[in-house]
């Protein structure tokens, strides 16, 4: 709890202080003064952690009360809360932890507020809402229920892919500039590279996500806490496949892989990764089929494979799978319907005739 | 047997604007100056100053913001009314950073010191710059 003595000699602006900090549950109000000889008195009885102090007060002047109650409470911070703007120097001197100017405009005020808040250690609740970072299909983050968050430029949003690209490392500003700023001269690359990683900041402080949640270190590296990114949850279950193929984690990553990586952006930087991601989602596709055709869900193996099939047509492995169930199936005319379809692509998009093996498979239906 | 005292370091506690650090502390400094007013009287008095272990002087701010960034001084001193430093972009910048680093500006106006409370700066000195009141930014007033 943090103890606040007010002090102006009009009553008005002492009732509008009052009422602005009412909704600061963490702040007690111990004491309201006009008249900051009587405020001086009282003070030390009161012990207050904040002074919010007006400055021009016929009794005495702001800055000399400021004075006064600093030699007898130390450990106090003074706020002046004022109309005159002249003064901000000697607040300073001081150190006064702010000036705020009447009229008091809200936002400015919770920024009061929070280093008030911070000083006194008490922190911010945490939002008990979570994090959401989603890399597949389109890039988008925000706080889980609410609008994604929107970024300055397409240039921040970049920026902010790529250090999540590489999250957890550290990257080197030349690596960054040739990334995101080929070509243009390293000054004028160096200086927007500041000013993208500001807005980030800023961006992120405006959406109430603190350090320890999403934040960049010196060195670039973006670290995060407790967020829930999905590409880190799809390696993550990769991994685990290694040993233990289980049906529950491939539909996991199926769950997971709601489009390709960072899908619909050109950033070249993100090309290789997009091409790994998306041949470990055929494989694991591959084996979740497997995995059911064992089973005897056919059904749910074609599935599966259709819907893999769509990301990924090249893919000899998948139309290799999905023409095996139907041989056992029987199901001639979805064999046929497909085998048509996959020569049709692989005719038009790379000029080649299906392969070997499959060509085998199908001759072996009909 | 003075010498002996001299050597072992005090802890008491310094506020330091919106972060704190123990006295006796070693320190960086970081200046963001092209050679102002003042500008050797800070770097003759920071040198009187034992805690202090280093003090950079930058002049281009892209540079000043990038050894900011990897460094992490505890304090920064910024030139205001350069026509070269946007120095309350730079503050804000230096803010967003790192809320810890402690940010002095210097300047020949008063013009500027509620936009720097507003930045959050831990001091503004007004030149011509005085010993006493730059001292001050190293105790609490």
């Amino acid at each position: 709890m943090i103890r606040a003595v007010l002090i102006d000699d009009e009553r008005p602006a002492l009732r509008g202080l009052e009422y602005l900090l009412k909704e600061y549950s963490d702040i007690e109000i111990s004491g309201m003064f006009t008249n900051p000889l009587e405020a001086i008195e009282k003070i030390a009885g009161i012990k207050p952690q904040i002074v919010f102090l007006d400055i021009n007060m016929p009794q005495l002047q702001g800055i000399d009360a400021a004075s006064k109650i600093l030699d007898l409470c130390p450990d106090t911070d003074i706020i002046f809360v004022t109309a005159y703007d002249q003064y901000a120097i000697e607040a300073f001197e001081l150190h006064a932890l702010d000036y705020v100017l009447k009229p008091i405009a809200k936002e400015r005020f919770e920024k009061t507020l929070q280093r008030l808040t911070k000083k006194n250690g008490i922190n911010q609740p945490s939002p008990g809402k979570k994090l959401d970072i989603k890399c597949f299909g389109r890039f988008q983050a925000g706080w889980d229920g609410e609008e994604p968050i929107k970024w300055r430029t397409e240039k921040t949003r970049e920026l902010f892919a790529f250090l999540l690209h590489h999250q957890g490392r550290e990257i080197s500003r030349d690596e960054i500039l040739d990334k995101l700023w080929p070509g243009i001269e390293v000054e004028k690359a160096v200086h927007q590279l500041h000013n993208g990683i500001y807005y980030i900041r800023k961006t992120l402080e405006e959406y109430g996500i603190e350090r320890s949640l999403a934040g960049i270190s010196g060195n670039y590296c973006l670290r995060l806490g407790a967020v829930v990114l999905d590409v880190s949850l799809f390696r993550e279950h990769l991994t685990g496949l290694k040993n233990n193929p289980e049906i529950k984690v491939l539909e996991a990553i199926d769950g997971l892989y709601t489009g390709e990586y960072l899908e619909g952006t050109d950033w070249p930087w993100a090309d290789l990764e997009r091409e790994q991601l998306s041949r470990h989602y055929s494989g694991a596709m591959v084996s979740l089929s497997k995995a059911y055709i064992e089973k005897k869900e056919f059904d749910r193996a074609e599935e599966h494979l259709l819907k893999a099939f769509k990301r990924n047509p090249y893919e000899e492995g998948i139309t290799n799978l999905l023409l095996n169930i139907y041989r056992i199936t029987g199901d001639k005319n979805k064999a046929v319907r497909h085998f048509m379809e996959y020569t049709k692509i692989l005719k038009e998009e790379l000029g080649i005739k299906p392969g070997e093996s499959i060509q085998r498979i199908y001759n072996a239906i009909n | 047997m003075g010498d002996a005292i001299c050597k072992i370091k005090i802890i008491t506690r310094f506020e330091f604007g919106q972060g704190y650090f123990t006295g006796g502390e070693i320190i960086k400094v970081y200046i963001l100056d092209t050679g102002g007013p003042g500008l050797d009287k800070m770097l003759a008095w920071l040198s009187e100053n034992n805690s202090i272990k280093e003090v950079s002087v930058i002049k281009s701010p892209d540079t000043f913001l990038e050894r900011v960034e990897r460094e992490r001084p505890e304090m920064v001193i910024i030139r205001l009314g350069n026509s070269d430093i946007p120095g309350l972009k730079i503050g804000r910048m230096v803010k967003a950073m790192d809320q810890e680093i402690s940010i002095v500006f210097v300047s020949d106006e008063r013009d500027y010191a509620l936009d720097a409370y507003e930045v959050g700066a831990y001091g503004y000195l007004l030149c011509p710059l005085e010993r006493n009141r730059f001292n001050n930014l190293f105790n609490r007033g």
